[in-house]
């Protein structure tokens, strides 16, 4: 196996292109799966890759950027970001250290802590690559052909105030979650201008709400029953280790509802 | 390959498979109080700090470790000049067979480093990627207060 160390992007590309080569950004995935078919890795740890820039309309974040460092970063810009709820108790303290963005993108393990939210937040990636350009990050995890002899640049959100719930199912603390639930809301009075629900975790790995959200937008807090809407998208568990697929379905309702209630009344 | 490593302030240069891990690479070249747990990131033995920062050695590739410094448990206090939280180890009865123990310091380090003055909920997620099958966490949550009590990592 050869390792490359490019001083500039501009060489990732052609890199990419080599059988067997892979990207690596400094977190843990790689090392997880097996390097028998890996030829090559290139260490971005050399790139300017690590930022994170908060402007008026924009946070952008670099894909080597750790979860520890983003959820420092994001905390001085607000700090109940769902960013930081999500990212601050995911895996551990010394894997938060070497967990980069890009890399969950790009490998989105079932088990994410942050792909959830960059949906709900309706985020863009950038690439390099074969298949330069801005993508939504739901088109990006959900197109294989997309995320091959390619690299992540950039992650862009928009900088914007909303209400946040964020839910990881665990057993102890540190466990990788059954599913996530990210809602997002905002409200004018007593009106839900506008709301956000994925789950992550479920048959096909991840669901974005629609009946959910299609229900309480444009509605009135006090008109909405909870318990109902968190029942209107049928959502599927596969059986994992412990946990039926009907009692986690079970679990997930209960959820989304205490998660709506809690952003109705945010 | 080849890497120059800064290990506990000193350099040296060490050959390597590319493959390896920064756990691999220190244990073979002697640095045995980095212990070898899990491999997969979730007993926190093979804790390090690397650049600063608290990482699991065995999620490290030793090739993008090379020309950084490198902490063991032995870079911060040794048997005949121990690290104050060494000290309050020993003293609060946190060690029993002391395969963690190595880990649980740097990571109690970690946070005395960012944080002198931890709650014991802070203390408890600073070690959350910790292990320990003897002690039950009391004792060892019973240091790290000890030891922040006399002045964290700076002691």
């Amino acid at each position: 196996m050869t390792w490359y160390k490019p001083k500039q992007i501009e060489e990732v590309p052609l890199l990419l292109d080599r059988e067997g080569v892979k990207p690596h950004g400094g977190g843990t995935w790689i090392l997880r799966g097996s390097l028998k078919n890996t030829r090559g890795l290139i260490d971005l740890g050399h790139l300017p890759l690590g930022f994170f820039r908060a402007g008026k309309s924009y946070i952008e974040i670099g894909p080597c950027l750790t979860y520890a460092e983003t959820v420092h970063k994001i905390e001085q810009v607000d700090r109940g970001h769902v960013l930081v709820k999500a990212l601050r108790h995911a895996a551990s303290t010394p894997l938060r250290n070497r967990i980069t963005v890009g890399g969950t993108i790009s490998a989105f393990p079932a088990w994410s802590d942050l792909v959830g939210p960059l949906m709900a937040l309706d985020t863009e990636v950038s690439l390099i690559g074969r298949n330069e350009g801005t993508y939504p990050v739901e088109e990006y995890v959900g197109t294989s052909s997309l995320r091959k002899n390619s690299l992540i640049t950039s992650v862009r959100i928009r900088n914007e105030k909303w209400i946040s719930f964020y839910h990881r199912e665990i057993r102890t603390r540190f466990d990788y979650p059954a599913f996530t639930v990210t809602i997002l809301m905002k409200k004018a009075g007593q009106t839900v201008k506008d709301i956000r629900a994925v789950v992550v975790g479920s048959s096909g790995k991840y669901r974005r709400l629609d009946r959910t959200e299609e229900s309480i937008r444009g509605h009135r807090t006090d008109d909405l029953i909870m318990e109902e809407i968190a029942g209107l998208d049928e959502i599927r568990f596969t059986r994992k280790k412990g946990l039926d697929p009907d009692y986690t379905g079970h679990l997930f309702r209960v959820v989304l509802e205490r998660g709506l209630e809690s952003a109705a009344g945010g | 390959m080849e890497g120059i490593f800064t290990v506990n302030g000193r350099e040296h240069t060490i050959s390597f498979d590319p493959q390896a891990t920064l756990l691999t690479l220190l244990r073979d070249n002697s640095f045995t109080e980095v212990k070898e747990g899990c491999r997969e990131g979730e007993c926190g033995a093979c804790l390090v700090l690397l650049e600063g920062r608290l990482v699991n050695s065995c999620q490290v590739f030793a090739a993008t470790a090379a020309g950084k410094k490198i902490t063991t448990v032995r870079g911060i206090g040794t048997l005949h000049a121990p690290h104050p939280i060494q000290e309050a180890f020993a003293e609060s009865g946190a060690v029993q067979c002391g395969f963690c123990t190595p880990g649980m310091v740097l990571a109690s380090y970690w946070l005395l480093e960012q944080n002198p003055d931890p709650s014991d909920e802070e203390i408890k997620q600073a070690l959350d990627g910790n292990l320990c099958r003897c002690t039950g966490y009391a004792k060892i949550i019973d240091a790290v207060r000890i030891a922040a009590g006399r002045n964290g990592s700076n002691a």
